[in-house]
């Protein structure tokens, strides 16, 4: 009897060891599904961003190394300031400054960027990154030269030593070439203590308008967005536009101003993973932001260091959660010119909690999670760049278009690893001060 | 299938090109050893899947000293193919659908193919079917048995026992239905 199972089994075994069953899906396709739910390699990105956050410092602390005046440059303009230099600072040329950054924590479909304006002091900034040539005569009068045209200055100028180049850092050199000479933007004479000094460059439009001491300031924003899902093999276009408007209102005050504001935005997402339907939702956000400006090397560094927390609330389709977020972020407004580049670089964390509804995973994850909740992990974050572009409309009025880019590791926000997510955003918003 | 210590340490890594590479290795046993546990093989691609994922995300626990990355790796596609047995909600049916596509050719057994052997032996109650699968077919022991399935060794030989006589028992009628052909297993 034995044997006999003995040679069953046997027959069995060969027959069934042998077999090569066809698959529905290919090796590839099955490898890709596979893949795509599997950790991912620590792809050490904190340590490009931190890199990404090095270089930019660095590119900050060399703009600042040579916007520096060097010491005979230095001697050279404070030779032709005049006394009124502390009327000239308090005299406050203020610019707009947009900085975009909101936070939504919500991975799933939206923007996760808006504005909120903000506006600080900046005294001695309109003209920082502005380069002129001095240079020094004797023969000349004043009044002679502010009657001369381009081409007899050009002359002059023509006859000095080669050009030295001093920053356009002194108030008083400011306000004597806006006071004589608005239109010869280029060339400008100026005549002290029976010196000529002929300053060449780029006087940019800048805006000085009496400022309150603590200005308020009022702003209005409105954005779309879009989703890309990705994962290494597999980078793809998802078709939900999302769009939103917002507004705040803040005030400024020794250099640091803060504003609260709301938002509302309408977006749509892959909620369900395995009906894979759109699921439309509305988001609520109340972000609370802090810009802080001052000291000389924040002022030249982290010229718009932000530091913003919001409350964000998510209810439909039987999916909600609430979110809290914080969002640290650096950033800088390049020129002084009516209409300058922004960047910034910035991390938002989040915490999520009150999940609710039924997140369904794919394949047979779904037996893990239950009924009520949504499977997502309590804290994330999220590393994002932005680049903008902000115009002074006019004394009072900034527009600001931006645009921003959030990637979301898929991996921090979903308990399963599926794909990463990234949500480019742009943003357009206009601020007035009161 | 050999499998290298140092590919195994790639994979902890979450090396993507040293996964696909073990991956590719595991894949045709896998796909067999899921094709057999099956009671449904619609839900092979599924059962592959599911091994592969708890075999990268648990490959920590792999000890060498405890057993071969084979018998490791199946114990894996094992539990994960009963798994999908347990919840696939057309059981019965598909029992007996197998069933009555039961037709086993007049000849000898070893002409039979890998398709009715599968069908012959689908027609096993499921936790005979699954013990001789083990036992017979994979060479796990009553105890790798036991602790796979939940149940103890004694219980274990006792369903092997009873799919053994089943089977020969099947085999016997469908050899007894051609008295021509001399049956192969005597």
């Amino acid at each position: 009897m034995k044997e006999d199972f003995n040679d069953i089994d046997q027959l069995f075994k060969e027959k069934l060891l042998n077999i090569t069953p066809e698959s529905a899906l290919s090796e590839a396709e099955l490898w890709n599904n596979v893949q795509g739910q599997l950790p991912k390699k620590r792809n050490k990105f904190i340590f490009w961003w931190i890199g990404a956050i090095i270089l930019l410092l660095g590119i900050g602390a060399a703009a600042l190394y040579s916007s520096s005046p060097n010491k005979a440059n230095t001697a050279a303009a404070n030779n032709t300031s005049n006394t009124d230099s502390q009327q000239k600072n308090s005299n406050a040329v203020v610019t707009n400054k947009n900085a975009n950054t909101n936070s939504n924590s919500n991975l799933d479909t939206k923007t996760n960027t808006s504005i909120q304006n903000a506006e600080v002091a900046k005294s001695s900034k309109a003209v920082t990154h502005t380069n002129i040539r001095v240079g020094v005569k004797t023969e000349n009068k004043k009044s002679e030269l502010i009657s001369m045209n381009a081409d007899e200055i050009q002359v002059i100028l023509g006859g000095l030593p080669d050009d030295i180049l001093v920053p356009f850092d002194s108030p008083s050199i400011v306000q004597e070439v806006i006071e004589i000479n608005t239109e010869i933007v280029n060339r400008i004479p100026l005549y002290q203590n029976d010196s000529l000094i002929v300053v060449e460059g780029e006087i940019e439009k800048v805006f000085q308008i009496p400022t309150k001491k603590n200005p308020l300031l009022i702003g209005a924003y409105g954005f779309a967005n879009t989703v890309i899902l990705s994962d290494r093999m597999n980078v793809r276009y998802e078709n939900q536009l999302g769009n939103g408007v917002g507004v705040n209102i803040g005030k400024s005050k020794n250099r640091i101003y803060w504003s609260a504001g709301a938002e509302w935005s309408n977006n749509k997402y892959l909620f369900n993973y395995e009906e894979h339907k759109t699921v439309p939702y509305t988001y609520y956000n109340f972000p609370v932001r802090v810009v802080m400006n001052g000291g000389s090397v924040v002022d030249t560094i982290f010229q718009d260091t932000t530091v913003m927390a919001d409350y964000s609330r998510i209810v439909k389709h039987n999916n909600s959660f609430k979110t809290a977020s914080a969002r640290f972020e650096v950033g800088r407004v390049f020129g002084t010119s009516a209409i300058r580049p922004t960047a910034g670089i910035g991390v938002g964390i989040h915490y999520i909690y009150n999940q609710s509804g039924r997140y369904l995973m794919e394949n047979n994850e779904v037996s893990l999670l239950s009924e009520n909740s949504l499977g997502m992990k309590k804290f994330t974050y999220s590393p994002y760049l932005k680049f903008g572009l902000e115009f002074q409309f006019n004394e009072r009025t900034t527009f600001t278009l931006s645009t921003r880019a959030d990637w979301y590791s898929s991996r921090s926000w979903l308990n399963s690893g599926d794909k990463s997510i990234v949500v480019p955003a742009a943003i357009l918003a206009v601020s007035c001060k009161l | 299938m050999i499998v290298s210590p140092d590919l195994i340490r790639a994979c902890l890594k979450h090396d993507r090109i040293r996964q696909k590479e073990l991956f590719g290795l595991l894949l045709p046993y896998l796909k067999n050893l899921c094709f057999r546990y099956l009671r449904n093989t619609d839900n092979l691609d599924d059962a592959i899947q599911m091994s592969f994922i708890r075999i990268f995300n648990k490959l920590e626990s792999f000890d060498e000293s405890k057993g071969t990355l084979k018998s490791w790796v199946g114990k894996i596609a094992i539990n994960s193919s009963l798994e999908i047995n347990r919840n696939e909600k057309t059981n019965s049916s598909i029992e007996e659908t197998k069933i009555k596509q039961l037709s086993i050719p007049p000849s000898a057994i070893q002409q039979m193919s890998a398709e009715n052997i599968m069908t012959l032996i689908g027609s096993l109650p499921n936790d005979q079917r699954e013990v001789f699968m083990m036992n017979a077919i994979d060479g796990y022991s009553h105890q790798e048995i036991g602790e796979i399935l939940g149940i103890d060794e004694a219980t274990s030989r006792k369903r092997l026992s009873r799919a053994r006589e089943a089977l020969r028992e099947l085999l016997s009628e469908e050899e007894s239905k051609t008295p021509s052909k001399k049956p192969s297993v005597q």
